[in-house]
């Protein structure tokens, strides 16, 4: 049992770390707000890996819904990762986003999150709702 | 049997023969996706098409390939993942994602290429 125990233990320690899932718990709306400078709902029209980093990929959101942040509805070119703990944008889906400051957009326990059309506005006020609360 | 129908079989015959060169599936690879970017439909606006740039596995070279609507709001475009290619005449393809079997295998061909550096 010993020896099972220390093969065991041999093989999880031996494992890289890109294989490990990234663990995170999904925000709340609040937490995903506060970490957040810009909030709408936008179309990923385009995304392309970065030349010599392909864990970086630079995405075009045309953004149509602002819910929070001092921007107009329009393109806006934002970053994404491709690691255990980021997820891409699908190019041609529409999201729910929650840019950081730094034009940072990441599909993975930020919020940032595949919306329905039939979604939209109960999630617009929604995020108007907690802005104006804070 | 009358001219007429004759005709008609070897034209009926010839459209068989079009669709089938037109429909078949020419290729079918594993390749990266580098880029993709929505491109409108000329024929109805809510179907969007694709552009997208995939990287071949076997050799690296890129080609630029464009998908239907319905062939790429069915799949989940991620630049960096692998998909399975399957190429039509022209520039016409679809994705479809990779097996467990077909994955595997390319990341065994991948870790032996990088050993053999």
């Amino acid at each position: 049992m010993k020896y099972a125990i220390f093969v065991a233990g041999l093989f999880v320690t031996a494992l890289p770390a890109t294989v490990m899932a990234c663990r995170c718990s999904d925000p709340t709306l609040a937490e995903a707000l506060a970490d957040s400078k810009y909030v709408y709902v936008g179309t990923v029209m385009s995304a392309r890996l970065g030349k010599g980093d392909t864990s970086n990929i630079e995405s075009v959101i045309q953004a149509h819904r602002i819910a929070k942040g001092e921007i107009s509805a329009g393109n806006r070119t934002v970053r994404t990762g491709s690691n255990s703990c980021s997820t891409p944008l699908a190019v041609g889906q529409t999201y729910a986003v929650f840019e950081s400051e730094e034009g940072y957009v990441n599909a993975m326990c930020t919020g940032t999150a595949i919306i329905h059309r039939s979604k939209e506005d109960d999630f617009i006020r929604k995020v108007i709702d907690a802005t104006n609360k804070r | 049997m009358p001219r007429t129908s004759v005709k008609f079989l070897l034209s009926g015959c010839l459209y068989l023969l079009a669709f089938l060169a037109h429909s078949a599936p020419a290729t079918k690879y594993p390749a990266k996706l580098v880029e993709a970017k929505t491109v409108s439909s000329p024929i109805q606006e809510q179907f969007v098409d694709f552009e997208i740039v995939v990287e071949l596995a076997s050799d690296g070279a890129q080609k630029t390939l464009r998908l239907r609507g319905h062939d790429g709001m069915k799949i989940l475009l991620w630049p960096g993942d692998y998909y399975s290619v399957i190429e039509y005449g022209s520039d016409g393809a679809s994705l479809e994602y990779l097996s467990p079997q077909e994955e595997q295998d390319l990341y065994i061909k991948k870790s032996k290429k990088k050993r053999g550096r």
